[in-house]
């Protein structure tokens, strides 16, 4: 891996280097709430690279909420249909992507991308995209990236990863596209002190997470293998599944989760619209049928259905990893409290 | 493409939000971490908030019955108000008082101008439609016995009581929200009861400890259908002397999208039941309009800057995120339109400077501002029946 290092100013120098090529979207900080997004940026100084992790999932850039595939409008005297194809290819960059959402756009890379059908839709948005990490320093409260191994710090899948040094920046080239920038711009290799220095800053930041990571505790190793073999009591799915409002809102902001729906929206001239948004296991429409037969028609089975697609083996041979990457969010948006974490916790008692 | 501020009116909860837009476009909605009544939570509707678009029942231009009775798109808005104002003047002359249809989306702006607008300018009465009939007749009721138009107490309460006693769990559909806020609240070892009427409210209220604070909540569309359960909700609530005090509070909830609590504090309490309206206004079509004979489009919530009330006085700001559709204007600035076409002088430019007279006319809200109000998430509004700790 080809290593750098570089200043602050250097780094401002990468990112609006990556500007001219790609739109620039990284964490930005809601001056009035202090909520965290990641949006599109004007310039590289407005990206806050030092942000908490973002309260919705970068995954929006490549599966948007509301995506609208295409436009059509049928005209009933002709019988034809007039048909236009939306969305069209824009390269983005991803500055300061932590490391467990990149961890969950590999997933979502190979839901999407690498299975059977691949999905054009998200392939536009994907294919030219170029990601930059951002080396967690510290946890979050609400962090447990370790119990699954996706952070503090990106080991694949970035073109460039970030690292604050006590002195500016250590910056990895993970891809022939981020060392071509990194090289193109002249680059300063780094020190091998420089490159230990990080290192201490990974393993400082893992020693940090029984102090400042409080809000979870999901050592889910041992939970994983009682959902694969089946060994939950069926009370215990119960219990979880009574705490559901199937507000959908777990899945939502959940970074791998994939669930969609695709619909028509019409206006008054007959001229439609066809949109893929977001949807959710947990709510009764998702699995509803023709006859109103719906296969998971207990809330608890829907419940279930979320956990075992985020903690069960059969499912992370999909992703090549388990379904969580622990990123906390499903614990900030759950009304009934029962975000991975405290499942985990019920599982296992 | 980016997240901005915002509140969620499809209930009397009163999440904040945050939507996303492209553009004109809704792409995108976000819960808000640090609001102290959601605290990063929304319901199965608050998650939706983003597909609200109705293209196809969108009204963009002012639309007057001519006179062959046919509704025709008029030509300005100079000829609509003329219209209208004609009209008002016929039907006043036959002794008639006409009526104004509008619906229960309006902000506080747009309700305390359209009230102005139709008391002092047009002589005429306001049907909301879409005004909950069983949160007004609570209201009505709590106004009777404890002297005041609205909760007692904060939602925040809710996280601080003893003792919660929740009629009927209908609260879980309605907010699961609030009732995730009972749920812990049952967790951290306050004690819970879902009451289904009154003899077992009284019976709890009853046994209830000395010391304890009590918070009472109660889903309005259910329990006020009869003004007198919910008078006898308040004369319990009021019995325990401890209304108005930390951690305790009397909560009906709207259930019914809108701004429910606000237009009741605008004044605007009246439902719709059938009356012709002589001027229907609405950022979306509905049949009731049908019949009237000046339609004025108005822009939604989400295209300008207003505030909103929950049901627990909690008066938010939400800035507009999208621009109204070319020509449409929010309601209060084409009240005001109105009224100046009418011959009166009134200035206001902005909804901040409505919001100002309003704060000074409505009782309670005095003190409050836009400006105070877009510090933190909003402010509630004072009932003076219970001001200082007085047992009303
Ligand atoms: S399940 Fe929860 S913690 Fe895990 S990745 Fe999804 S949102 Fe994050
Ligand atoms: S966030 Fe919680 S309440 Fe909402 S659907 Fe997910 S598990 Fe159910
Ligand atoms: S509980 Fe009410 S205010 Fe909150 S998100 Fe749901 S509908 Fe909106």
């Amino acid at each position: 891996m080809s290593v750098f290092a570089v200043s602050k100013e250097v780094l401002m120098t990468v990112i609006q280097e990556l500007g001219k090529t790609h739109e620039l979207h990284g964490p930005r900080v809601d001056r009035a709430s202090g909520q965290v997004f990641f949006e599109r940026a004007g310039a590289a100084e407005d990206i806050a690279l030092e942000a908490e992790l973002p309260s919705m999932p970068p995954k929006e850039l490549f599966f948007p909420q509301v995506d609208r595939l295409l436009k059509y409008r049928y005209d009933s005297a002709a019988r034809s249909v007039e048909l236009t194809r939306l969305g069209q290819e824009r390269p983005k960059a991803l500055i300061g992507l932590r490391p467990c959402d990149l961890a969950a756009i590999q997933c979502l890379d190979r839901f999407f991308l690498g299975q059977e059908y691949v999905d054009e839709v998200y392939r536009t948005h994907r294919r030219k995209s170029f990601i930059v990490t951002y080396t967690c320093n510290e946890p979050a409260r609400q962090c447990f990236c370790v119990c699954f191994h996706t952070g503090p710090a990106a080991e694949e899948g970035f073109d460039l990863n970030v690292t604050r040094l006590a002195s500016g920046y250590l910056l990895e080239a993970g891809s022939e596209q981020g060392r071509a920038l990194a090289v193109g711009l002249g680059l300063r290799p780094a020190t091998e002190e420089q490159r230990m220095e990080k290192e201490r800053v990974v393993e400082r930041s893992i020693a940090l997470f029984p102090e400042k990571a409080t809000g979870n505790k999901a050592w889910a190793s041992r939970v994983m293998n009682r959902v694969t073999t089946g060994f939950v009591k069926p009370e215990v799915w119960e219990e979880i599944g009574k705490k559901c409002f199937e507000c959908g809102g777990c899945s939502y902001v959940c970074p791998t989760c994939s669930c969609f729906n695709v619909e028509d929206a019409c206006g008054a001239e007959g001229e439609c619209e066809r949109l893929r948004t977001w949807d959710s296991c947990s709510l009764e429409s998702y699995t509803r049928m023709a006859g109103d037969h719906n296969p998971r028609k207990l809330v608890e089975d829907r419940r279930n259905k979320r956990f075992f697609c985020k903690l069960s083996y059969s499912q992370s041979k999909k992703y090549l990893r388990p379904g969580c990457v622990g990123c906390g969010r499903c614990v900030w948006v759950c009304p009934g409290d029962i975000g991975l974490p405290s499942v985990v916790e019920q599982v296992k008692s | 493409m980016s997240y901005k501020a915002g509140v969620c009116v499809l209930c009397g909860t009163g999440c904040a939000h945050f939507l996303r837009t492209d553009g004109e476009r809704v792409t995108g909605v976000a819960p808000s971490l640090g609001h102290p009544v959601s605290e990063g939570k929304l319901c199965h509707r608050g998650w939706r908030s983003h597909r609200t678009e109705d293209r196809e029942r969108r009204i963009t231009a002012p639309l007057l019955r001519d006179r062959e009775g046919v509704l025709r798109p008029a030509s300005s808005y100079d000829e609509a108000i003329s219209g209208l104002l004609e009209r008002v003047a016929e039907l006043r002359k036959q002794g008639i008082v006409p009526g104004i249809l509008a619906p229960a989306s309006l902000s506080n702006e747009d309700g305390y101008l359209l009230g102005k607008l139709a008391r002092t300018v047009l002589g005429a009465r306001v049907f909301i439609e879409g005004l909950e009939p069983g949160y007004l007749e609570s209201l009505e009721a709590l106004h009777e016995i404890l002297g005041v138009r609205g909760a007692i107490g904060r939602f925040e309460e809710l996280d601080r009581c003893a003792c919660l006693l929740v009629l009927e769990n209908e609260l879980a559909r309605v907010s699961p929200i609030l009732e995730g806020k009972v749920r812990r609240a049952a967790k951290r070892g306050a004690r819970v009861v879902y009451v289904s009427g009154i003899p077992e409210l009284a019976d709890e209220l009853r046994r209830l400890p000395e010391a304890s604070s009590v918070a009472i909540v109660f889903v309005a569309e259910e329990f006020g259908r009869e003004r007198e359960t919910v008078r006898a909700i308040a004369q319990l609530a009021q019995r325990t002397g401890k209304m108005g005090r930390d951690g305790s509070g009397l909560f009906p909830l709207a259930a019914t999208p809108g701004n429910q609590q606000g237009l009741v504090d605008m004044g605007l309490r009246e439902r719709f039941a059938g009356t012709v309206p002589v001027l229907a206004l609405g950022a979306l079509w509905t049949p009731s309009m049908e019949q009237a004979e000046v339609i004025f489009p108005i822009a939604k919530s989400i295209e300008a800057e207003a505030s909103f009330t929950a049901s627990d006085r909690r008066v938010q700001l939400s800035p507009a995120k999208v621009r109204p559709p070319a020509g449409v204007l929010p309601a209060w600035r084409l009240c005001a339109e109105i009224a100046r076409k009418a011959g009166q002088g009134w200035s206001f430019e902005q909804a901040s400077g409505v919001f100002d007279e309003l704060a000074r006319e409505v009782p309670g809200y005095s003190g409050l501002s836009h400006a105070t109000l877009a510090r933190g998430f909003g402010a509630h509004w004072q009932h003076t029946a219970l001001r200082e700790g007085q047992t009303p």
